[in-house]
């Protein structure tokens, strides 16, 4: 493992790690609030009115299609809208844009949750909408890939999530109960995808990132990039498709792969 | 810190739509007022421009929100998507004596009409602009003055960029009714 890919582990990873700043304005151009690094005397609103410009032109431009992201050199902006809300997102351009569409989604659940019945804005008093910066606030605080790894094993109804370090010999993140999460558990996975390697290449498989057991109580996923490793348990009463298990799960560790910045060997 | 009603700071922010014919003077006007400056080149709007405004009014918080339009015909196309949710409408037209201000009076019904149409009954004032380019008691024509019974045009004022005359007084004027309308709501 190399020395900066140590130091990228060792780091925090809170969501403003990644995320610069967010913006969250109506049809009008009006930001309600936002949260995050701005240019000095730059007022939020300038931007957000800059931003609606630029949907609307876009919008002529290319009748029935919305502006979804603004890519520029090292930064992205991308917007979702809902109910005349548009929630932006201005970040680093490795964030990758299946974790931006999961940070869009929860703070824009969690605004609509509380707002939807005072939107749309009639009387221009956008007073009501400070309060929300208290939650923008404890949410760009969060360890991001903890709480996208909650809210990818709660999505697939997993029974646990562990997410490991081989060479640190570290567990990243462990929504497991306490017995599963050993670390002589976790190594066995690692023998077992290195197991799994030598028995693909005799059947000139190429290489293997992910092994699903079928056992009597559970499915166990267990993929592998580099010296991370994710494992995922499943209950078999659980009626799920094991394709997509599979499939999201290795999702889930090459974004995570992308945001700590470790590059996979071809 | 601002003062409230009921112990809880209010904070408004308002969208002001200012239009009429390109040329006229409603950047230098928003300029004049939201920065206290004057420009003698002319620099034509591409598409829209924001300018902002904080002003505390009866202890609330305000921003004023100016979307600045072009005017010019070859934005026609975006205008009315950026009218969008607008609370009140400036529109501007230039006392020049000639085909330029004279045009461009007539053009106010058509910008009174094109802010009606996708804004509905929002408040509306009118700036006779670049006062300082004719002598005192210029009067309107009767296109002008018909609109003036119109209770939802809340004034007329003569002003000037250049020299500041009226600017302050036409700027509040608008931001008093959204103040005073809203604030009841």
């Amino acid at each position: 493992m190399t020395l900066e890919g140590s130091k990228a582990m060792e780091e925090k990873k809170a969501i403003e790690n990644y995320v610069e700043s967010i913006y969250i304005y109506d049809n009008a151009g009006i930001c309600l609030t936002s949260i995050g690094i701005k240019p000095e005397n730059l007022d939020e609103n300038i931007v957000s009115g800059f931003f609606t410009a630029i949907k609307k032109f876009g919008q002529k431009l290319i009748p029935g299609t919305v502006v979804k992201s603004l890519i520029m050199s090292g930064h992205k902006l991308f917007y979702n809208s809902n109910e005349n809300i548009t929630f932006c997102i201005q970040c680093y351009d490795d964030l990758p844009n299946q974790v931006i569409e999961y940070i869009l989604n929860e703070i824009s659940n969690k605004f609509l949750e509380i707002y939807q019945d005072q939107l749309p804005i009639r009387d221009g008093n956008i007073t009501l909408f400070s309060e929300f910066n208290v939650y923008l606030s404890q949410f760009m605080e969060r360890p991001l890939i903890e709480s996208l790894l909650e809210d990818f094993g709660y999505k697939v109804l997993s029974e646990g999530v562990i997410l490991f370090d081989e060479n640190q010999e570290k567990i990243m993140f462990a929504k497991v109960p306490e017995e599963y999460s050993s670390k002589k558990q976790i190594s066995m996975s690692g023998m077992l995808i290195n197991f799994a390697k030598k028995l693909s290449l005799e059947y000139q498989g190429g290489d293997v990132h992910s092994i699903l057991i079928s056992s009597e109580n559970r499915w166990i996923c267990v993929s592998k990039r580099e010296y991370i490793y994710i494992i995922v348990l499943f209950s078999k009463t659980k009626n799920i498709a094991l394709d997509i298990i599979v499939e999201r799960t290795e999702e889930i560790l090459d974004n995570i792969l992308k945001m700590l910045r470790i590059e996979i060997k071809k | 810190m601002f003062k409230t009603i009921e112990g809880s700071s209010l904070k408004f922010v308002f969208k002001i739509t200012v239009i009429g014919d390109g040329g006229v003077g409603k950047t230098s006007l928003i300029k004049k007022y939201t920065q206290g400056i004057f420009e003698d080149d002319y620099i034509s709007t591409i598409g829209a421009q924001f300018s902002l405004y904080d002003l505390n009014i009866e202890g609330d918080e305000c921003k004023l929100y100016f979307w600045d339009i072009a005017g010019q015909k070859e934005f026609e196309f975006l205008r009315s998507d950026f009218y969008e949710e607008s609370k009140a409408a400036i529109i501007v037209f230039s006392l020049e004596n000639n085909d330029f201000g004279k045009q461009s009076l007539e053009h106010v019904i058509d910008w009174y009409n094109d802010i009606k149409n996708h804004c509905g009954d929002i408040p509306i004032i009118i700036f006779a602009n670049k006062a300082d380019l004719v002598k005192e008691g210029k009067s309107e024509n009767d296109s002008i003055k018909d609109l003036l019974g119109n209770d939802k045009i809340i004034d007329l004022y003569h002003t000037s960029a250049k020299t500041g005359k009226m600017v302050s007084d036409a700027f509040y004027r608008i931001i008093k009714e959204l103040h005073d309308k809203y604030k009841s709501n």
